[in-house]
């Protein structure tokens, strides 16, 4: 079975935690576990890569965080905010995604 | 849940503890903690969990760079990691591949290639032989203390008549007796000394298991000072009491105060090297590390510059209590002998600084 390659999806787990915050803010388990359902299984991101992801873009100004304790358990958890800056990456990552697409797919066989 | 946080623990352990490096840390452990909890929940068994949880953790260098840590998160597999085979999240885990990949990345974080690392089974031995150490030497010096009694012994039974020089002899005897004791301790102490000359750093599992055993430790010291520093300083009362009790014997009093002042030194001896010795074995982790954040920070600055200057500043008060009880009792100048006391209190704070590394 074809596994996914770390090495072409690191570009984009950006975009991915940034998609999964854009409504509302979320947390690190639980944006690796919608990572995991939303790809089907296909896609299991690490925890160091997640973390590295989050330390980057905050350092970057595009997300913002903070910490809450959680509604049931009351365990607390930091939690990730998009900020204007990170909706505007997001918005470019997407623009780029769509070229990379296109540019790519016309040397694919197959079709 | 426990071996999932020593995998973290000893991945992180010869990290610099800096906010930075703190905060990564609790976030994944944030993120193992729930994602171990789901997969509990689910239905899967313990050793699944922790297996699945290590192996999706992924890899501390891609967090180098964020953390300013380049030099210190350097992969170099072809290194042999002693703390590798001393860590039980990896053995639980092995009966399934991920621990052998677990196994392999931590491979790869060897802090320091020439610092012999210290596991947790030698820590325990250190520890006890320490204790071991400790209590002989104390023993030998409430021996030596008691050695008086020999000849008040003799003088009692009243047959210094017959046996001439009987009572030296004894007295000889029994010092002789502490001495060899006193030899032995400090024979037995050297494997624990060789760890200051060779380099050596704690395993994470060792760093925990010293300080834990030293918190349950730090009871008994509290109580073993406070005990011991009573008898020594009010040793006069209890030989004061049997003198007006029974004032014929005059001897018998005098064999009480020395039992209650060897008792006393013997406490202080004990625990202050017992001490010492839990102290220097976290000392060995260095500073800055998260490791060494496991020492208490009251005592972080506190470096002896060598393991004899180590021994000297905790022998010190006994010594001179010794000196104090032998002057005393061999001149029976008692208005004199006191100015011990004024003087080792004030020798003691510049001797301290003197003999400590200071690192700021």
């Amino acid at each position: 079975m074809t596994e996914i390659s770390s090495d072409v999806i690191r570009g984009y787990n950006d975009t991915m935690i940034l998609f999964l915050i854009l409504e509302a803010p979320s947390y690190g388990y639980e944006i690796s576990k919608q990572i995991k359902n939303l790809s089907e299984n296909k896609y299991v991101i690490k925890e160091t890569t997640l973390y590295s992801a989050f330390s980057r873009m905050e350092k970057n100004g595009y997300v913002e965080s903070f910490s809450q304790e959680a509604e049931n358990s009351g365990k607390k958890r930091t939690y990730y905010r998009i900020t204007d800056s990170g909706k505007n990456y997001y918005k470019e990552k997407c623009e780029e995604w769509a070229l990379t697409k296109e540019v790519v797919e016309r040397f694919i066989k197959g079709h | 849940m426990e071996a999932i946080k020593n995998y973290l623990d000893s991945m992180f352990a010869n990290l610099p503890n800096t906010a930075e490096v703190r905060r990564a840390k609790d976030e994944l452990w944030q993120m193992m903690e729930d994602k171990y909890g789901e997969l509990i929940a689910e239905g899967k068994t313990e050793n699944e969990a922790v297996g699945t949880v290590i192996s999706e953790f992924g890899n501390l260098s891609e967090l180098a760079e964020d953390l300013g840590l380049e030099n210190e998160v350097k992969p170099s597999s072809d290194k042999k990691n002693d703390e590798a085979a001393d860590n039980d999240a990896t053995d639980k885990a092995s009966d399934n591949e991920t621990g052998c990949e677990a196994e392999a990345e931590k491979k790869a974080y060897e802090p320091d290639p020439e610092a012999r690392i210290i596991p947790a089974s030698e820590a325990e031995e250190l520890v006890k032989v320490r204790a071991d150490s400790s209590l002989k030497i104390a023993l030998g010096i409430a021996i030596c203390i008691l050695s008086p009694l020999g000849p008040m012994l003799i003088d009692m039974l009243d047959v210094r008549s017959i046996f001439g020089g009987l009572g030296f002899g004894l007295l000889c005897t029994i010092i002789a007796g502490g001495v060899i004791l006193i030899v032995f301790g400090a024979l037995a102490d050297k494997k624990y000394r060789n760890t200051w000359l060779e380099k050596c750093t704690l395993s994470m599992d060792a760093t925990k298991y010293v300080a834990d055993e030293k918190a349950v430790y730090m009871r008994n010291h509290n109580l073993f000072m406070t005990l011991g520093v009573m008898l020594v300083a009010l040793s006069w009362i209890p030989s004061v009491i049997v003198s007006s009790i029974i004032p014929r014997f005059g001897n018998v009093s005098g064999a009480v105060f020395f039992m209650t002042a060897a008792l006393g030194v013997m406490l202080i001896v004990y625990s202050g090297m017992r001490k010492n010795g839990y102290d220097n074995l976290l000392k060995l982790n260095g500073e800055g590390t998260i490791k060494a954040s496991y020492e208490p920070e009251d005592e972080k600055n506190v470096k002896y510059i060598s393991p004899a200057a180590e021994f000297f500043m905790s022998v010190y008060w006994p010594t001179f209590t010794c000196i104090y009880l032998i002057l005393s009792f061999v001149t029976f100048k008692f208005a004199l002998t006191w100015i011990i006391w004024p003087v080792c209190g004030i020798l003691y704070r510049p001797l301290k600084r003197a003999l400590t590394v200071r690192e700021d």
